[in-house]
């Protein structure tokens, strides 16, 4: 079992891990906890007996620490993948089923301006998409946040900002 | 302005209402705000200031009443209709809306159930699609609809007496 600290990663120095390293791994897992939209490169893992983590842990903390095995490693790739393409899949289905039904209200919204009975309903307020939708992606990203949390007993080391208490 | 009465259409009876009447109009609109099940045509319209009006509503058989003009009729023609087509496409989108996403959610149930480590999840216990697309307050849209059009033709309707 080996130890990785992930860093916030500064893209202008040029450091990145490689694709399909345990290191990278590590920062991809840290992406799904954190659940926002962030890029590839935002952070960077180094095995804890380096000598680059040392060096790094006397500049600032770490934000993550995670402890992965080869099975662990497996499991993200054959599972763990799988699911996340399942979610990103949900998501692209919200966004597309958003837009569908908004087109579809925007039209009954001009159709009712045209209208001598309608045209001072407002339709439009009375359908409620945002709050809706979100919630929706929020559970979803949620849902596999904490399994993968769990899972992989992924630990916060630091906030983004600073040492968490 | 004339009022109808409206009733259900006997199966026997030979009356039918001329195609683009007021009578047909009265019952489409009735039709509509009643949410009768069956088409317009099983259903009758008749002036309320008429002896079969009067027989009906002895006889208990109104249903409603509704108001109409010249002018509210072709209101019901040209306009109405356009609004009832853009509210079910509304509705269509709705359901294809659930269908896809329901099949998102049952793909990605089928994912977490096919990871030896993920197994016990079951994201669909979590998410609801049918309670998201509930909250999207299209019933409060329909709500809105039929109020516009109660309220414009008048539409009353008619309990039966008990004895």
């Amino acid at each position: 079992m080996t130890k990785y600290l992930i860093f916030n990663n500064d893209s202008s120095t040029g450091k990145s891990n490689k694709p399909g390293s345990p290191e990278a791994v590590a920062c991809d897992i840290a992406r799904v906890v954190d659940m926002d939209e962030s890029d590839m490169d935002d952070y960077i893992a180094y095995s804890a007996d380096m000598p680059e983590a040392t060096f790094e842990v006397l500049k600032r903390l770490p934000v993550y620490s995670i402890e992965l095995t080869k099975e662990k490693i497996d499991s993200w790739n054959n599972d763990a993948l799988r699911i996340f393409e399942q979610i990103e899949n949900l998501k692209q289905n919200i966004e597309d089923s958003r837009e569908s039904l908004s087109d579809a209200v925007q039209a009954l919204a001009s159709d009712a301006r045209y209208s001598e009975l309608f045209n001072e309903v407002d339709f439009e307020s009375q359908i409620t998409f945002d709050g809706v939708f979100d919630s929706m992606v929020q559970r979803s990203e949620y849902i596999f946040s904490k399994t993968i949390k769990v899972m992989f007993g992924i630990k916060r080391v630091s906030s983004t900002e600073g040492v968490t208490t | 302005m004339t009022t109808y009465l409206i009733t259900h259409r006997s199966e026997d009876s030979q009356l039918m209402h001329r195609e683009g009447s007021a009578e047909e109009a009265a019952c489409e609109i009735a039709n509509q705000l009643l949410m009768f099940y069956g088409p317009a045509e099983k259903l009758m319209a008749i002036k309320s200031d008429s002896p079969l009006a009067t027989f009906s509503l002895i006889k208990d058989d109104v249903l409603c009443s509704i108001d109409v003009t010249k002018k509210s009729i072709e209101t019901w023609r040209n306009d109405v209709s356009s609004i009832q087509m853009a509210i079910n496409q509304f509705h269509s989108a709705k359901n294809r809306a659930e269908s896809i996403l329901t099949q998102a959610l049952d793909d990605l149930d089928f994912a977490f159930d096919s990871s030896e480590a993920l197994g016990d999840f079951v994201p669909s216990d979590d998410i609801s699609v049918y309670g998201v697309l509930d909250e999207l307050g299209l019933s409060d849209l329909e709500t809105t609809f039929r109020r516009a059009l109660r309220d414009m033709y008048k539409f009353k309707t008619y309990q039966k007496s008990v004895v």
